[in-house]
């Protein structure tokens, strides 16, 4: 499955789109934008694809820094972040109704954009999912990553089973993504949650493993919505939404209210 | 879409001996069976994971070091990594 021609593509390349469209446009009626993790590309989200209802369409946010993306610099700031994906994302949200996801630094974008978009006056999500991400306010639990030395660093990344171990292994390949994923960490760790609620309906997912992000860190995301909250936990550490695919996605179409959803 | 609509889209097949090579390899890491010259391994379902089992296949296709990582990541069509590889190769 390849995504429709993008029409803003600057001529002779194929790359730099901050979309990974993983659905044709003909049934879709909500977009699922999926906001990934530190260091993560869009390819974790190809699958969700065909586990959702033909309704809804599932589109990966891909950050600069990787994938097509990989010659552009990662973000380095929250303003710089927040201003790139909200002009990327506001004529997307005229196209009709869309659903944000995020995992952990995907949620806190996701989060950021939602109150954003918001203050622009444009359509909001139908529904904030937020993944692996303590709320706003609650302190971290685990002492930052992005200032660790590389070996701490790596040990680290290995005990959260975020990198597989061949990856880790690769000295070659590390020496590329390692940079990204710091950047990544650090606009993570230097999130100043915008304060407030937001207008869509909140639905936190969170791993029973996870020493990160747990549970008792994510039912305060219920002060940050004026409409439902709902909090799901799955048995799995941080990265429950590789290993428990099918049930995070069941959970997610159950509360985004298309036609087809289970 | 299938694979057909991407060639009709792409067009060209690989057309030389390095160019068929990559993408035998691409057939049986994304279990796809049509691969044009103008596919993007990233768009295919590439990630570090899959980067690393390509790259070594490549190794034992060809050589150790013809195709470095970071040539991969800077542009990952398999017309430009196939260029890569019979430069590094000549």
């Amino acid at each position: 499955m390849r995504p429709p021609p993008r029409a803003a593509a600057p001529p002779g390349t194929a790359t730099g789109s901050p979309f990974a469209r993983f659905s044709g446009d003909a049934a879709v009626t909500t977009r699922l934008f999926c906001f990934p993790y530190a260091g993560g590309g869009t390819q974790v989200f190809r699958g969700w694809q065909e586990r959702v209802p033909p309704d809804v369409g599932v589109t990966g946010i891909r950050l600069p820094g990787r994938e097509q993306r990989f010659r552009e610099r990662p973000f380095d700031s929250w303003p710089q972040a927040l201003g790139a994906l909200t002009e990327a994302l506001a004529p997307e949200t005229e196209r009709g109704p869309y659903a944000f996801f995020g995992h952990s630094l995907g949620a806190r974008l996701a989060y950021e954009l939602a109150h954003r978009l918001a203050a622009d006056g444009l359509r909001p999500p139908e529904l904030l999912v937020v993944s692996a991400c303590r709320a706003p306010g609650v302190a971290p639990r685990t002492p930052p990553m992005h200032t660790m030395d590389g070996p701490t660093l790596h040990r680290r990344l290995r005990e959260m089973n975020g990198v597989p171990p061949e990856v880790l292994a690769s000295r070659a390949l590390m020496k590329l993504l390692e940079p990204v994923l710091r950047a990544d960490l650090r606009l993570a760790e230097t999130w100043e949650p915008s304060p407030g609620r937001i207008a869509a309906p909140v639905l936190a997912l969170c791993g029973e493993g996870d020493d990160i992000d747990p549970y008792e860190d994510m039912v305060a995301w219920k002060h940050h919505t004026t409409a439902e909250f709902a909090i799901r936990s799955f048995p799995a550490g941080h990265f429950f939404l590789r290993d428990e695919e099918e049930a995070v996605l069941a959970a997610i179409c159950g509360r985004l209210g298309t036609g087809g959803a289970p | 879409m299938t694979s057909q609509d991407s060639q009709a889209a792409l067009g060209t097949p690989p057309m030389t001996a390095t160019e068929e090579a990559i993408a035998e390899i691409w057939r049986g890491l994304f279990g796809i069976t049509e691969v044009a010259v103008g596919d993007d391994f990233f768009e295919l379902g590439g990630n570090s994971l899959t980067a690393i089992k390509f790259l070594s296949r490549v190794e034992e296709r060809f050589a150790v070091d013809v195709l470095l990582p970071e040539t991969l990541y800077e542009d990952a069509r398999l017309s430009s990594l196939a260029k890569a590889v019979d430069e590094a190769m000549a």
